[in-house]
C-alpha cells in the first residue's frame, strides 16, 4: 500500500493570512493531515530558529508528525534531503511550510498522476488573492512558472492550465516523487541551496528518462516568500546553465503562449 | 522507502556522491555540445575563408593579366607628350 512521506522544511515563521495571524508550518501540516486520504507521515525538518513552542505544537498535532532537527544554515536541498533520508514512505512529497491545501482530493490525484514512467508531479498553487503562482515550469526563454499571475481559474490557451499534462518541470514547493526515483538521482543538489534546485532535479529526472507531470486538480495556497526572503544568486544561474543550458532552451512542453 | 541497512548519514553521503556524478556528466555533455557548436562554426568560417582565398587568387590572376595587357600598350614618348599637352590645355580651359 502506498505511503507518502510529506517533508516540510520550516523555521516556524509566523505571519498573516486574510488578516489573521498564523504559524505557517502548523497550518500547512494541519491542512495536510485533515485532507490526506492516503497513508502519510509528515516529517518537519526544523531549522535551528524554530521556536520550541512551535515544535511542541507540531508534536501534538498527530503521531504521524515527526520532527527532524537541522542545525546548520538554511539550504533547501540539504533540508529536503535530510527529511527524505529519514522517510519511510514509498513516495516523497516536498511541501513548503507556507502552503495550505484547498482541494480535498489533492494527494490522491497527485498519486494518480504519478504513474509508470513519471518521476515527479506538481500541483496548482495559487496566491492568497487567488492568482496563479504555479502551473508547471517553463524553461524556453527563462526559468519561469507557466501562467504566473493569471486568475487561478484561468484555462490558459487551449485549456492548457486545466489539463493534466507533461511539463518541463514543477516547483519543489509541492512536488510528489517516488522514493526510488529520488534515491536514484541523489535527491536535490545541495549546490543549489535556495533557487533552481527543483529545476535541476526535474532535469536530472528527464535526462534519465522520467517525465514530469502537472496535476491541475490538486490545488493549494502558496503564501510564497512569506516565510523566506527570496533572492537569486548569480552562481545559482551560472550552475543551472552550466549543467542544462541546451536542454533548458529546448523545452518541448512550452506552448507558444498560454 | 529507505533501505533500513543504511543510516540517514550514509544515505545522504551516497546521494551527494550520486548528484556530484550526475552534475559532472551534465556539465561534460554541455561542454561537448558547446564544443560541437564551436567546431561547426570553425568549419563554417574555414569554408568562407576558402571561398575568399579563391576569390583573392582569381582577382590576382586577372590583375596580372591586365598588367600584362597594359604593359603591351605602345605608350611612346611622343604619345606621352601629346597626352600631357592635351591634359594641360584642358586644365587651363577648365580654370577659366
Amino acid at each position: 500500500m502506498t505511503m507518502v512521506s510529506v517533508i516540510v522544511p520550516s523555521i516556524g515563521t509566523t505571519g498573516e493570512v486574510g488578516g489573521e495571524g498564523r504559524t505557517f508550518v502548523v497550518e500547512a501540516v494541519r491542512s495536510v493531515l485533515a485532507s490526506a486520504k492516503v497513508d502519510i507521515e509528515v516529517i518537519v525538518v526544523a531549522g535551528r530558529e524554530m521556536p520550541a513552542v512551535v515544535a511542541d505544537e507540531l508534536d501534538q498535532l498527530s503521531p504521524r508528525v515527526r520532527l527532524v532537527d537541522h542545525r546548520e544554515a538554511f539550504n533547501f536541498s540539504t533540508v529536503i534531503n535530510l527529511g527524505a533520508a529519514h522517510a519511510t514512505g514509498d513516495h516523497l512529497l516536498m511541501l513548503n511550510d507556507d502552503t495550505e491545501v484547498i482541494s480535498p482530493d489533492w494527494l490522491r490525484l497527485m498519486l494518480d498522476a504519478c504513474g509508470s514512467g513519471v518521476g515527479a508531479v506538481g500541483a496548482k498553487l495559487v496566491f492568497e488573492n487567488g492568482t496563479l503562482q504555479h502551473a508547471g515550469h517553463t524553461y524556453r526563454t527563462s526559468l519561469d512558472h507557466v501562467g504566473f499571475g493569471l486568475p487561478g481559474n484561468s484555462p490558459g490557451r487551449n485549456g492548457v492550465l486545466t489539463k493534466r499534462r507533461e511539463v518541463a518541470g514543477v516547483t519543489a514547493a509541492c512536488m510528489l516523487t517516488p522514493y526510488f526515483v529520488f534515491d536514484a538521482v541523489g535527491g536535490l543538489t545541495t549546490r543549489l541551496p535556495g533557487n533552481y534546485n527543483d529545476v535541476d532535479y526535474c532535469m536530472k529526472l528527464r535526462m534519465a528518462g522520467w517525465s514530469i507531470v502537472y496535476e491541475p486538480a490538486a490545488v493549494l495556497y502558496h503564501f510564497e516568500s512569506q516565510s523566506r526572503v527570496a533572492g537569486i544568486k548569480p552562481e545559482e544561474i551560472e550552475l543551472i546553465q552550466r549543467r542544462w543550458l541546451t536542454h533548458l532552451v529546448d523545452d518541448p512542453f512550452t506552448p507558444a503562449a498560454v | 522507502m529507505s533501505d533500513s541497512a543504511e543510516t540517514p548519514e550514509q544515505r545522504l553521503a551516497r546521494w551527494t556522491a550520486t548528484d556530484a556524478a550526475l552534475g559532472i556528466a551534465a556539465e561534460a555533455e554541455q561542454l561537448e555540445s558547446k564544443l560541437a557548436e564551436r567546431d561547426s562554426e570553425i568549419d563554417d568560417l574555414r569554408a568562407r575563408l576558402g571561398q575568399l582565398t579563391n576569390r583573392v587568387a582569381q582577382l590576382e590572376a586577372e590583375n596580372a593579366d591586365m598588367r600584362r595587357v597594359a604593359s603591351r600598350v605602345p605608350f611612346t614618348s611622343l604619345a606621352r607628350r601629346v597626352y600631357r599637352r592635351v591634359r594641360s590645355t584642358a586644365a587651363r580651359r577648365l580654370r577659366r
